[in-house]
């Protein structure tokens, strides 16, 4: 899986908000809000990546177990492919 | 071909244009101060204005109308260099303070902002696309020529102090939004540019704004009344100052 293109991720109002680029009031399609690990998760998600891969560089990054980055990281994944805006 | 000099948000623009009607909507911003930047049109330019009108449902295709949204775009973009951003909405001046009416179409933005104008004497400084300019770490707001139908603008500007989301309800409530709240709604305002450096600099610009200004949500009847218990909230924090 991997971010589609056209999306930015911003720290806006104190909190992480991914938006779609080019949106305007007339076709506005929402933005949404993301957890603080986002900006990590993001820039790996730039290129193609597994949940398992995904979990391997938070367990590099981060002192938790693989099991805890995949709790964190399925919550995050599903809220993108909900929004559209990660390609599976 | 047209080419004259504009002022808005002090920040002076030269224009091109091929028909004389931007010109003429220009007239009350005409400036002879050196411009910061210049703005003109390829083909290219109106063929996409036309596509984004067809987009919106718009059958005024004329080119001198296309040629005139087309410019506004481009100075849009342009400003952002200069922490200046278009915001959709209806925005009035009622002393030094600018209140700024925004929401979904049809809402009742405008109407809201003509019970301000008729019930406490505020003055218009542009009825559908003000800019706001951060100068000195505050927002004002300022007319343009740009303004919608009605043509109401007046070259003036005041600091912006209150972003008011309007929302048709069967009663008349006020209250203000976090700035959690208010983001998603603030967004809906503001174009989202489709290159990574533009839609970088409006986010920024709108991080700040939400902490600078207050954010009401006004539930309302379409009547005047609802317009006083906006003012009775406003003058309130106003007030407390």
């Amino acid at each position: 899986m991997k971010l589609k293109k056209g999306f930015v991720l911003k720290k806006t109002a104190g909190r992480y908000v991914a938006v779609s680029m080019g949106d305007d009031y007339n076709g506005f399609m929402g933005m949404v809000t993301l957890s603080g690990t986002a900006p990590f998760y993001w820039e790996l998600l730039k290129s193609e990546q597994t949940l398992d891969s995904l979990a391997e560089s938070v367990t590099k990054e981060y002192d938790v177990t693989k099991e805890e980055a995949i709790k964190d990281l399925k919550p995050f994944i599903k809220k993108l492919l909900d929004a559209g805006i990660l390609e599976e | 071909m047209y080419e004259f000099n504009i002022e808005i948000a002090n920040i002076p623009i030269k224009i091109f244009s091929k028909h004389k009607y931007v010109y003429e909507q220009c007239y009350d911003y005409l400036t002879e101060k050196n411009p910061f930047f210049s703005v003109s049109l390829s083909n290219e330019d109106i063929l996409k204005e036309m596509t984004i009108a067809n987009k919106n449902g718009k059958t005024d295709l004329d080119e001198k109308y296309l040629e005139s949204t087309a410019i506004y775009r481009k100075i849009c973009e342009k400003i952002l260099d200069y922490d200046a951003f278009m915001m959709h909405s209806a925005t009035v001046k009622l002393d030094d303070t600018a209140i700024a009416f925004i929401g979904k179409s049809g809402a009742g933005k405008t109407t809201q902002s003509m019970f301000w104008i008729n019930e406490f004497g505020a003055e218009y400084i542009n009825g559908d696309k003000p800019i706001i300019r951060l100068i000195d770490g505050s927002f004002f707001a300022f007319g343009t020529p740009w303004c919608g139908k009605e043509r109401l603008n007046n070259n003036t500007y005041a600091k912006l102090e209150f972003l008011v989301q309007v929302v048709k309800s069967d009663k008349n409530a006020v209250q203000e939004l976090s700035s959690y709240d208010a983001l998603p709604v603030v967004l809906k305002q503001v174009h989202l540019w489709d290159d990574e450096i533009s839609l970088s600099k409006i986010m920024d610009m709108i991080d700040k704004l939400i902490e600078s200004v207050k954010v009401l949500r006004l539930y309302c009847k379409k009547e005047p009344i609802s317009a006083h218990v906006a003012f009775e909230k406003i003058f309130n924090f106003i007030e407390e100052k």
